[in-house]
């Protein structure tokens, strides 16, 4: 069987941080790709380099040498207008703050994403079944402070799900939330990577969001330290596997919460 | 959608940033208050001299009110930053969605222009309205005698208004535009969890630096104290600068030994600042002392250059009125050089505009060979010879007049009638001024008449009819250093006229055509004789010059001093705006720790009252300093203490003004930190 296509393909990333005096090398030759339809989690301590390789990866932060290629083009070669366009077209966020904006309802909100892409059409019925199928249907019309935090966040997932992008990126979803906010959208995530076939890059450092994941990628000292797949286990037993390489790890457990 | 997305923006942003907007409407409502001068009505009911200067404080007023402008602007390109600062989050948002980063600039351009432009409509608004009470005090201020009230709108005005705040704002709008722009997406999203570093002050440093600056401070106003003892001071005299450039250095170095030494307060003072939460009260302020060193430094400057300069302009028109009060204490002076003259012509003038109800007396001035010297003892005479250089005091001849002229001219003026027996002599010298040469004149003449010494005149010999030494402001002449000897009218009719005047009071006033007529008369009567000449004081055309002159010095102190006191108020207010993220955090944290929420609204208002006061304190101490010297050099220039009454008005509009923005930001931070999140949801 031929093995789904890579949506995200990462080759010898490199990121160094500050000034000749002060160097932090946050990524240091990283390379691992995602197929199409996966659930990957990334996983390391505090300043392994996770939120780094987000942002590169997320476009939000430029490499300072490597390749990033997702969907077969090359971010790094894509500069103003391409890039927005590859943006809104190929890429969905989610932050563990929301970021929704409060002068906007939820409908609004989600449908924001729609109406930047210039995608008016069928804008309403695609916002309402997204909300559907991450049940916040009946709060579409309040406004962000109206809302409890797992309704926020699944907000927030419904407008990164909306264009139907090749990857959607999450970084630490659930840090804000309580365990059943959690739980709800960690679900809600399960179903739009089974059912709407979403490609999915989580990072976290909550090996309970992890135990959702297919796959997850252990990073330290900005290297690949690490991969564990999940295949046929269930998740507790995977929760057990997330716990013991981060034993392994090190770097505090502290930062495992 | 992105009409809806902008207008939505603009709604929080009104509501976020309620004192920025305030003061832009302030800003574009004074600027049109002050540009509408030409058009006041006022300026039509003038007389021709006031209107002129009239004009010339308008041609300077439009000047100034531009480069406020220009100041204006910065503050509102610091605001924008704050502004930016805050929502740079959701700016990312927007990018990380996929919006262009053009069409975002080009957003956040319409959101500012958008929210300029209404502030410049409110503005005007306002400032139409502010003009009508506007007039009432023009009116006032330039004795236009304006009855009547109609509805001023100055278009030329509005359009100025129109033409100098758009531009700022679109201005504005581009550069902010362009700014983010080139701004990083990842300094977007990063940017609103960046902390403001605070500078940690050695203290030896800053001990030193207080030292130091107090020590300073206390010299300025020393040099301050000595200075303002010297009546002949020039005004480019190299200690005034110095003084100002040391006063200027020692504030910015107070307010960084400030931060540094109250940051470095431990927790010994636990009797005053245990209570409550009023150590948490002190930290945040005395942390803000310290991160924002030189703009309290610079705000303090700016409320002493406010007080001092509207306290002092205010001041000194209202000096310049009562100096002309006594150098013009009738209201038509004509004088001629022949004692002769018999002014009929003038009086006609009257007579042909109506002008009857009126009192006149002619004076003729005498001349003879006696000096001050003649009216001193020996002794006195002597102190004068070795006193300063050039011609003394004691060679100026004296004035002559004759009694009953005298007496006519104390009747006219209100002044008690004097008795002055057969024989006997007067002495009329000029009130107490600022030189001591002046004072110890008058004490030679005292001595004079008190010894009963006896003067040869006109054949006579006269003793002094009176002991006590006459004063009052009658004529330009009878105030000058030599003295106005008063002798019965036999004796002056023997003597050889010099001069003479024509004094008149009139019992309503005149018409502006009158006073026209008298110069034109004068200036023929001049022009016709060989080598003589005519001359005609007219008071109220001197008052009509001293109202320009003073009304220029009210306009634009007043316009400054404003000006300053909103800028510095935004400034303050805007702080707290930008710190309301860090200081939510802080307020989260002491109710999570059981603060409730009457001992939060207490630590806030106590805390924005001590941040806006700080600068208050020391621009109060400066200005206290330099108004008591301005005050006694200004009583010593003139004569009068006119100052301190303006100071009072002074400091009234300033609590006005503060105080209003005091409890808009008490207000505003009030329900930035009750909101639980209100940004990043």
């Amino acid at each position: 069987m031929a093995l789904p296509e890579a949506i995200l393909q990462v080759e010898d990333l490199v990121k160094y941080y500050g000034d000749r005096g002060n160097v932090t090398k946050a990524l240091q030759g990283i390379s691992f790709r995602i197929r199409k339809g996966e659930f990957v989690g990334v996983m390391g301590p505090s300043g392994s380099g996770k939120t780094t390789l987000l942002n590169v990866v997320s476009t939000i932060d430029t490499p300072t040498s490597g390749q990033v290629v997702v969907g077969g083009r090359e971010l790094t070669r894509l500069k103003g207008r391409e890039l927005a366009r590859f943006r809104r077209e190929h890429l969905g966020f989610i932050f563990q703050e929301f970021n929704l904006l409060d002068t906007l309802t939820l409908r609004e909100n989600i449908g924001l994403a729609l109406s930047i892409a210039g995608n008016q059409r069928d804008a309403d019925r695609r916002v309402v079944e997204v909300a559907r199928r991450l049940g916040i249907e009946d709060v579409l019309d309040k406004f962000p402070y109206q809302v409890s935090g797992g309704q926020k966040q699944r907000a927030a997932a419904a407008r990164a799900i909306i264009n139907d992008p090749d990857l959607i990126l999450a970084d630490e979803p659930t840090g804000s939330l309580d365990s059943r906010s959690a739980q709800m959208l960690l679900e809600a995530m399960g179903d739009l990577n089974q059912e709407m076939g979403a490609t999915i890059m989580l990072v976290t450092h909550d090996p309970f969001a992890a135990s959702y994941c297919h796959r997850i990628l252990f990073i330290k000292d900005g290297q690949l330290f690490t991969e564990l797949v999940r295949g046929d286990a269930g998740r507790k037993s995977f929760f057990d596997q997330i716990m013991s390489v981060l034993g392994l790890l090190g770097g505090g457990s502290e930062d495992v919460r | 959608m992105y009409a809806n997305l902008a207008w939505r923006n603009i709604r929080r942003s009104l509501r976020d940033y309620s004192i920025y907007f305030l003061t832009l409407v302030f800003a574009v409502a004074i600027f049109y208050v002050f540009n509408s001068l030409a058009d006041q009505p006022a300026m039509l009911a003038m007389r021709e001299s006031t209107r002129r200067l009239a004009e010339a404080t308008v041609k300077v007023l439009s000047w100034l009110t531009v480069i406020m402008t220009g100041v204006v602007a910065l503050l509102v390109l610091y605001a924008n930053r704050v502004i930016m600062k805050k929502r740079s989050r959701e700016l990312g948002t927007y990018l990380l969605l996929g919006m262009e980063q053009g069409r975002l600039a080009i957003l956040l351009l319409a959101e500012i222009a958008t929210i300029g432009m209404a502030a410049l409509l409110v503005g005007l608004a306002g400032g139409v309205i502010l003009s009508q009470g506007f007039a009432l005090v023009v009116s006032r201020v330039f004795a236009a005698g304006l009855t009547s009230h109609t509805f001023v709108f100055s278009k030329s005005a509005a359009v100025r208004t129109l033409i100098c705040y758009g531009l700022t704002f679109f201005f504005v709008g581009i550069w902010q535009a362009a700014v983010l722009y080139r701004q990083k997406l990842i300094d977007l999203i990063n940017g609103s969890r960046k902390n403001e570093a605070i500078p940690v002050r050695n203290r030896a440093a800053a001990l030193t630096a207080g030292m130091l600056s107090l020590v300073t401070i206390g010299f300025v106003y020393w040099l301050a104290d000595q200075v303002s003892r010297d009546p002949f001071i020039n005004p480019r005299d190299g200690r005034i600068w110095l003084g100002m450039a040391l006063a200027v250095g020692a504030t910015y170095l107070l307010f960084f030994a400030a931060g540094g030494l109250l940051t470095g307060v431990k927790g010994r003072m636990s009797g005053l600042l245990g209570r409550g939460l009023s150590r948490f009260v002190y930290r945040q302020v005395t942390s803000k002392i310290n991160t924002h060193t030189s703009m309290l430094a610079t705000i303090a400057l700016m409320l002493t250059f406010t007080i001092c300069a509207m306290s002092f302009g205010l001041g000194l028109g209202e000096g310049f009125k009562q100096e002309l009060e006594k150098e013009t204490p009738f209201d038509y002076e004509i004088s001629s050089s022949s004692p002769q003259e018999d002014y009929q012509q003038i009086l006609d003038l009257f007579d042909q505009y109506g002008v009857t109800e009126r009192e006149e007396v002619r004076v003729v001035r005498f001349e003879t060979d006696l000096t001050n010297r003649d009216l001193m003892l020996p002794n006195d005479a002597a102190w004068f010879e070795g006193y300063g250089e050039g011609v003394h005091m004691t060679d100026l001849y004296l004035n002559v007049v004759s009694a009953s002229a005298y007496q006519q001219l104390r009747r006219m003026k209100g002044y008690k009638a004097v008795e002055q027996p057969p024989s006997s002599f007067l002495i009329h010298t000029a009130a107490s001024g600022a030189e001591p040469e002046h004072s110890r004149a008058q004490q030679a003449f005292q001595r004079f008449l008190e010894s009963g010494s006896r003067l040869e005149l006109g054949g006579q010999s006269l003793y002094p009819g009176s002991t006590k030494l006459y004063t009052e402001p009658l004529l330009s002449f009878m105030s000058s250093m030599a003295a106005t000897l008063v002798v019965p009218d036999d004796v002056a009719a023997a003597l050889e006229g010099v001069d003479s005047r024509l004094l008149v009071k009139l019992g309503v006033p005149a018409p502006e055509e009158l006073d026209y007529a008298v110069m034109a008369a004068v200036e023929q009567a001049t022009r016709s004789m060989e080598d003589g000449w005519m001359w005609a004081e007219i008071r109220a055309e001197a008052m009509a010059t001293v109202y320009g002159l003073e009304a220029m010095l009210v306009f634009i102190t007043f316009y400054m001093g404003v000006m300053f006191i909103l800028i510095s108020a935004t400034l303050l207010s805007l702080q707290q705006v930008t710190d309301a993220v860090e200081h939510r955090q802080r307020f989260t944290v002491l109710r999570k720790l059981g603060a409730d929420e009457r001992m939060i609204d207490g630590a806030i208002a106590s805390q924005l009252a001590f941040y806006f006061l700080t600068p208050v304190v020391v621009a109060l101490m400066h200005s206290m300093a330099a108004m008591i010297a301005l005050a006694r050099l200004f009583r010593l220039v003139t004569g009068y203490t006119t100052v301190w009454p303006a100071t009072l008005v002074t400091l009234g509009i300033f609590c006005v003004i503060y105080g209003a923005y005091y409890l808009l930001s008490l207000q505003s931070c009030r329900r930035l930190f009750r909101e639980p999140h209100p940004e990043h949801s």
